[in-house]
């Protein structure tokens, strides 16, 4: 099996087209318009489309959605929304930014991008992240107005709410996510397939807490456990203890009408790490974390 | 001297200059090359030593071709990338054969015939010894070896158990070979799975098409969609046996009038196709376009497939949902 074929004839009309429609316009788009024929063009150019995420997905699909020129007509419009800013792990395949574009937002960057590539296109970047928190901002007639979503998310709970409301809205959606080496996609047409949420994915495999706080005997649990631990001593706690820093005053009034079992965890946390295991210097730290390993890894099994 | 003697000659020295450059490389990738010019590169590139990794795209309109030669014997470290699979032990027997039974919380995943080591056994410590062993009979939480366990010590607790990835060699064949006996296919899509004989019969009718012409069929022309019909005709009718009962004509209208398109979607699926394949031929890491289990489990499970197919499917849905979605809207 070395061959590999594929063809997508089913992207073509349904309907045969007059010759006319093929001839070429001496424009960019003149090899789509010799397959597809001026007046699919055309739609394409109208089109209004939503991206919701500016990631490795979301720069794939704005460098083929201007290329196609799609959204580069006087109707289109073409909106793509990310509150994520740019590191410099993304640059291996996000590939609409460059170096010098580090600690920029995604969609300006990325709609600046895709407008060199095709100056025609009518992109508008945001920086709101689409929840129930922004239906201030992606309001009734904004979705209204939509022609087609295009989801480029990281994460199921946007999925689905970008899921509902296209169902909400009756509007074509365009689904997909990878994983590593892995990847789906899905298409959702309105009242001709089913929905993204029509569908779960089995649970992923987890260990229940209890499992790894009292007994983490394999070691997925030990690793969880650890990381867990890890999060607890140098993240959460730290965090508090700043809290407190900040403001005391406010700070003991929120712990005093909080008053659960949880509180007095945490109050005695920040208890310890200011006064009993206290780290001035440097060498201190070490002491601090020598006597905790000894404490974890060794006095308590 | 001949005019065509000189033409060919110089022909013939491009060509030597060609080899040289490519016996420099691990991997040469061919778009838009007769199939008269890539059979003489690649066997070239298979006869080599070490084999070069020859690779041809073609993308056509909605249509797209991709043939991979990575030599006579290529070796696949790790199949399909995946972590190893590994389970807790909780008894081993002393018998012929030795029986394993693990910790209850965790399926095993492993298949009859897999290669395992043993680390951390206390007990039946001979089993430490850090050299791959076949099991059978493999149970959601036992297995059993292929080996007389009972004059072992006795198992006392503790142990792990983890799978070893099996190389597993490939016998690629030259496309010479090839293209008169493609083999099986790699499906793209379950619902064609009578496509991809008529579509290897018609790029090479359209290979025929265009060294016959010197051009490519204009799009909307009949006249040019029934030339190619009629090449496939010509050509199918001397395939004896392996002759199609249908050659679809309608099909290759549509490969005709696009065959002068390059799309955008198209060419970004098979850009990351070939830029996959040739991580592939390079690391020996994933499994080649070659084999269908892999594959197959890919579509069932929606797992398990290499990131070849991240733009092949991302991307035309994408242009499926711009066209096809926005004519059904």
């Amino acid at each position: 099996m070395q061959f590999f074929y594929f063809d997508s004839v089913e992207s073509l009309p349904k309907e045969p087209l007059d010759a006319s429609e093929f001839r070429p316009q001496n424009s960019r788009y003149d090899a789509q318009i010799s397959v597809f024929g001026s007046t699919l063009q055309k739609k394409l150019e109208d089109a209004r489309v939503f991206v919701v995420g500016a990631g490795a997905l979301g720069c794939e699909f704005l460098k083929n959605l201007a290329l196609m020129g799609v959204s580069c007509g006087t109707q289109g419009k073409l909106t793509v929304t990310d509150d994520d800013v740019i590191e410099k792990s993304n640059l291996s395949r996000q590939f609409l930014f460059r170096d010098w574009n580090i600690g920029q937002a995604k969609s300006t960057v990325a709609a600046t991008a895709a407008a060199g590539i095709n100056s025609r296109l009518n992109i508008d970047a945001l920086q709101n992240r689409v929840g129930p928190e922004t239906e201030n901002v992606f309001d009734d007639s904004f979705w209204e107005n939509l022609t087609v979503v295009v989801n480029a998310l990281d994460n199921v709970t946007a999925r689905l709410y970008v899921d509902s409301r296209c169902v909400y809205f009756q509007k074509p959606l365009l689904e997909s996510g990878t994983l590593g080496a892995k990847c789906n996609t899905q298409m959702v047409i309105p009242h001709l397939t089913e929905n993204y949420g029509a569908s779960r994915d089995p649970p992923e495999k987890q260990a229940p807490m209890c499992t790894v706080h009292s007994f983490p005997h394999n070691i997925d649990h030990c690793l969880t456990w650890a990381r867990s631990e890890f999060e607890g001593l140098l993240e959460k706690t730290p965090a508090e203890v700043n809290a407190y820093l900040s403001d005391p005053v406010e700070y003991m009034k929120a712990m005093r009408t909080a008053g659960d079992a949880q509180a007095r965890d945490t109050l005695g946390r920040v208890v310890e790490c200011l006064e009993k295991e206290k780290c001035n210097s440097f060498q201190d730290c070490i002491t601090w974390a020598r006597l905790r390993y000894s404490l974890l890894a060794h006095t308590l099994h | 001297m001949d005019e065509n003697v000189s033409t060919k000659s110089t022909e013939c020295l491009a060509l030597v200059v060609d080899f040289f450059f490519f016996s420099l490389m691990q991997v040469v990738v061919f778009v838009d090359i007769s199939f008269e010019k890539a059979t003489e590169i690649d066997d070239y590139c298979h006869s080599h030593q070490p084999p070069i990794a020859f690779i041809k795209a073609d993308v056509r309109g909605l249509f797209g071709s991709l043939f991979c030669d990575f030599g006579p014997h290529f070796t696949v470290l790790d199949v399909d990338g995946e972590e190893p699979h590994s389970g807790i032990i909780a008894s081993v027997s002393n018998e012929n054969p030795g029986f394993v039974s693990c910790v209850d919380d965790e399926r095993l995943e492993f298949e009859d015939g897999n290669l395992v080591v043993f680390s951390e056994v206390e007990g039946m410590t001979e089993l430490n010894d850090g050299k791959p062993r076949k099991i059978k009979n493999v149970k959601p939480f036992s297995f059993t070896l292929e080996e007389d366990t009972s004059s072992y010590g006795q198992y006392m607790k503790g142990g792990i158990v983890t799978q070893v990835k099996q190389p597993k060699v490939l016998n690629f064949k030259p496309l010479r070979e090839a293209l008169k006996d493609p083999g099986d296919f790699l499906l793209s899509d379950f619902s064609k799975f009578d496509r991809p004989p008529l579509l290897h019969l018609a790029f090479q009718a359209l290979d025929r098409f265009s060294s016959q012409a010197g051009r490519f069929p204009f799009a909307g022309s009949e006249e040019d969609a029934q030339k190619l019909v009629e090449i496939a005709v010509d050509i199918n009718e001397g395939l004896g046996d392996a002759r199609l009962e249908d050659v679809n004509s309608k099909l290759l209208r549509h490969l005709a009038f696009g065959s002068r398109a390059v799309l955008n979607p198209m060419a970004a699926m098979f850009g990351g196709i070939v830029g996959q394949e040739v991580v592939k031929a390079c690391s020996g890491k994933f499994h080649p376009i070659f084999q269908v289990k892999t594959f197959l489990f890919g579509f069932s499970g929606a797992h398990l497939f290499g990131l070849c197919m991240l733009n092949f499917y991302l991307l035309s849905n994408a242009v499926h949902l711009c066209y096809t979605g926005i004519y059904s809207t």
